[in-house]
């Protein structure tokens, strides 16, 4: 299996792999809330264009298209907070566009080979060279270091734009940010996963964290887990099987998807079997009269001699479920995901 | 020091893009005040409100909020607490982390080793206490049913410490158990000196906790009073001021909301 590593080319592919599995996640869970999963595509068809000028133009296609891209997510940021009937027409328009000139402009360029369009398009392992890498490097510990240290500022505006200005977050600029983290996403995946799939890294591994985790912190953790096991795992078989690079890695992000799907189905059976408390609308708390009992991390109220225990929108049995405890304050998950 | 009025207008005008939706409203709040806002839909409410959150275009007149013009204020200190499907989302949250929202103003992004991460843990507890809900702190708000939900986002106004709630329909479409919890919630804020103020079609289920009425109709304030002198002027207890909307809102006396149980969650 090591073998691999003894090539210049999947060293490259494997690094590039490594980043954009890291990095693609973290900014494609804020498009998720905000409803945005489709922008990413449209900026990797607005990229195409950019990389035609730089091979045109024999300067370096990724520096063009980071440019070309930057430049469309802030126009489609603008053409979004303007809103209107039209913003969504202005977006088909610049996408359709971009990847029209794109393919016209490479096709008059010495370097227009259908393998060159094919590779820019679909991904492809051989194609990260040693200065791509350098540039994805900065380009990724610049996305990743953003979105960690602003996350808070992204999810606030993302959940709830309204709330968010109305206590003073500066909503157009956090907005802009991540039009702009979502472009330079783009361009560092372009090379392996291809400027048609970019999307797929960004949105299925959230996809999947969403069927497994409760809090929107373990769902990054999670989604982040999953594209490094996509993005490495496809390039590696890409290696061995002699597939495009961005397509072998989105089959996989989509065979972990179906893998999350059957785990999350499981879970949610086993759910469905804890013993919850008689239906009543009182809600228990500390000034509400019943014997309050420390139990593990959470309180037991002792109603008509059963013990009830939040969880989600209603109370669960515990020790009805078969067992009692004595008070040793220790900690422990209830069968069935009782809290 | 705190404010001699929380919210002083006077001839002011409010709306979108240069055309007013709501003028000539002249009204001034003390602090302590529940004031409940009626009106029917299309009214104006929630253009008054709103250009007092800075979501809509202050055209006109003075608007002081907290005894400062509107546009200098200090957001922080104005609370707001959205209607409900603010909450629906495409990802998963946890209680806390959405109250934790209401701390973020204080924070600053090129601080994130900040100090005061302690007290802003405390102010998220006690805002969750506060509305019943220190239980379910890590629970996903999307499992939790449509009352809780509006605790949770009331609880996120709280944690920005407020010197004044202001709140859209807080009860509108919670099952009668659940607006008594609110009603409850808001009760205990008011004994705390809270000063609210609470758009409304279902003054009943709030008659304990509101101090005054304002009237929004045809774009400005048509009636300013108190809840008794309401309910002298419209012959019925408390029953809200409701021409015109749908019979979902309706509570009149003796004719409570059916539904005793709400069905507002989505655990599977």
């Amino acid at each position: 299996m090591l073998e691999l590593l003894d090539y210049a080319f999947m060293r490259n592919a494997l690094i590039a792999a490594l980043l954009i599995g890291a990095a693609a996640p973290q900014v494609g869970i804020f498009l998720v809330q905000r409803r945005l999963s489709l922008i990413g595509d449209g900026l990797g068809h607005v990229a195409l264009a950019g990389v035609a000028i730089g091979l045109l133009t024999s300067s370096e296609p990724v520096l063009t298209a980071l440019v070309t891209a930057v430049l469309a997510a802030v126009a489609i940021e603008v053409a979004r907070s303007r809103g209107g009937p039209s913003s969504d027409l202005a977006l088909a328009l610049m996408f359709y566009g971009g990847i029209a000139a794109g393919v016209v402009l490479i096709g008059l360029s010495p370097q227009g080979t259908p393998a060159n369009l094919t590779s820019y398009l679909f991904g492809s392992i051989t194609a990260t060279t040693t200065t791509d890498l350098y540039i994805f490097l900065a380009l990724t510990v610049t996305v990743v270091a953003t979105s960690i240290l602003l996350r808070p500022w992204l999810f606030a505006v993302a959940q709830d734009e309204e709330y968010a200005r109305a206590s003073g977050l500066p909503v157009v600029r956090i907005n802009l940010l991540l039009s702009i983290l979502t472009a330079v996403t783009v361009v560092v995946s372009m090379r392996v996963v291809g400027l048609l799939l970019i999307s797929a890294l960004m949105i299925i591994p959230n996809a999947s964290a969403q069927l497994l985790s409760r809090s929107f912190a373990s769902a990054t953790r999670i989604a982040v887990a999953f594209g490094l096991v996509s993005a490495l795992g496809g390039v590696v078989t890409s290696f061995y099987a002699e597939t495009p690079s961005g397509a072998t890695i989105v089959l996989i992000a989509l065979v972990v998807f179906c893998v999350a799907a059957a785990a999350s189905a499981i879970q949610h059976r086993r759910d469905a079997a804890h013993a919850r408390a008689e239906r009543h609308d009182h809600e228990h708390g500390p000034d509400c009269g019943h014997t309050a009992i420390a139990h593990g991390d959470h309180m037991d109220y002792l109603h008509d001699g059963h013990r009830h225990a939040a969880h989600a929108d209603h109370y669960d049995e515990h020790a009805a479920g078969g067992h009692t405890h004595e008070a040793g304050g220790h900690t422990h998950e209830h069968a069935g995901g009782a809290r | 020091m705190p404010p001699v009025t929380i919210i002083d207008l006077q001839d002011a005008a409010f709306g979108y893009a240069g055309t007013p939706i709501v003028s000539g409203a002249t009204v001034s709040i003390a602090p302590g005040e529940v004031v409940a806002v009626l009106g029917p839909n299309g009214a104006g409410k929630s253009t008054l409100v709103k250009g007092l959150l800075g979501l809509t275009e202050h055209l006109s007149g003075r608007a002081n909020v907290l005894d400062q013009p509107l546009e200098e204020v200090d957001r922080r200190r104005i609370g707001y607490v959205p209607q409900r499907h603010t909450l629906a989302n495409s990802v998963r949250a946890t209680v806390a982390e959405i109250v934790a929202i209401g701390r973020l103003p204080y924070r600053s992004w090129w601080r994130p080793w900040r100090r005061d991460a302690y007290a802003d843990r405390q102010a998220i507890a006690r805002a969750l206490e506060v509305v019943g809900l220190g239980e379910r702190a890590g629970a996903d708000v999307s499992a939790l049913s449509g009352g809780q939900q509006r605790r949770v986002l009331i609880a996120r106004a709280l944690a920005a410490s407020p010197d004044v709630l202001i709140m859209d329909e807080p009860t509108a479409g919670v099952d009668h158990a659940n607006q008594l919890i609110l009603a409850g919630v808001l009760e205990t804020l008011a004994a705390r000196g809270t000063t609210m103020l609470i758009v409304t079609h279902e003054l009943q289920a709030l008659a304990d906790v509101i101090t005054r009425v304002l009237v929004v109709d045809e774009g400005t304030i048509s009636w300013d009073g108190s809840p008794a002198d309401f309910t002298t002027m419209t012959g019925a207890p408390l029953d809200g001021h409701h021409h015109g909307h749908s019979p979902e809102h309706r509570s009149t006396p003796g004719h409570l909301p059916t539904d005793t149980f709400d069905r507002g969650s989505s655990h599977a």
